[in-house]
């Protein structure tokens, strides 16, 4: 699943602490997410998106393909 | 009070706790190998575990220090903790480690149920001991090592 963490981020300005401290997740989290090597549960995608103060599926792009990991 | 000096506080309790059974498990294990003879058990293996809950209750009370001095520290230790990625990381090691563990006692079993036919060459007590012991360190290392190699890739 790919998402817009990285560009929303840079966007609002804030580092990579700043948002893990926002949504109450490690840094590292932010960075694999970032990455797109972790997924997040569906909690931490509504938070990170009520962070950014847009709709979910605005912040993660589903691809069929995801079905298939 | 603050989740944080909660978290700190129960890191200290569970310390305390460990270290006070630690002293109560390995004076038993030395106690049981200076005195007892003709027990259907090695008292190595009360020692051992005696020395294994010491290095948890260093390692929980070095935790709750870390997080007393530093309440930023505290909160992002709470968080380490507690993150999602880190469980689902914790939950994938043990899973691997659980696996690991139960083929290591089942082989054993099978080991000494064979040789108790004498179908194998039978363990000694020594043999045996070691066998035991790794039984226990070979999953704990398995269990680090999936945590790093997922630390990495997830």
């Amino acid at each position: 699943m790919k998402n817009r963490l990285a560009e929303l981020r840079t966007t609002k300005g804030w580092t990579q602490q700043q948002l893990a401290d926002l949504v109450g997740v490690s840094r590292q989290t932010v960075i694999s997410l970032e990455r797109g090597r972790y997924n997040p549960s569906i909690t931490l995608a509504f938070r990170l998106a009520r962070t950014f103060e847009i709709q979910i599926e605005k912040m993660f792009l589903y691809e069929e393909e995801d079905d298939e990991q | 009070m603050s989740s944080s000096k909660a978290w700190a506080d129960r890191q200290r309790r569970i310390g305390w706790t460990l270290a006070a059974t630690a002293v109560v498990v390995g004076a038993t294990g030395l106690t049981l190998q200076a005195v007892a003879t003709g027990l259907p058990f090695d008292p190595r293996l009360v020692t051992g575990l005696g020395v294994l809950l010491l290095g948890l209750a260093i390692a929980a009370l070095m935790r709750g220090g870390v997080a007393t001095r530093a309440s930023d520290t505290t909160r992002r230790l709470g968080i380490e903790e507690q993150d999602e990625r880190n469980v689902a990381i914790r939950r994938f090691a043990g899973n691997r480690a659980f696996v690991v563990s139960a083929a290591l006692t089942y082989a054993l079993l099978m080991w000494v149920s064979f040789s108790a036919n004498g179908q194998l060459p039978a363990i000694s007590p020594d043999g045996l001991w070691y066998a035991l012991a790794a039984a226990v360190v070979l999953p704990m290392v398995v269990y680090v090592g999936s945590i790093i190699a997922a630390q990495r890739s997830m």
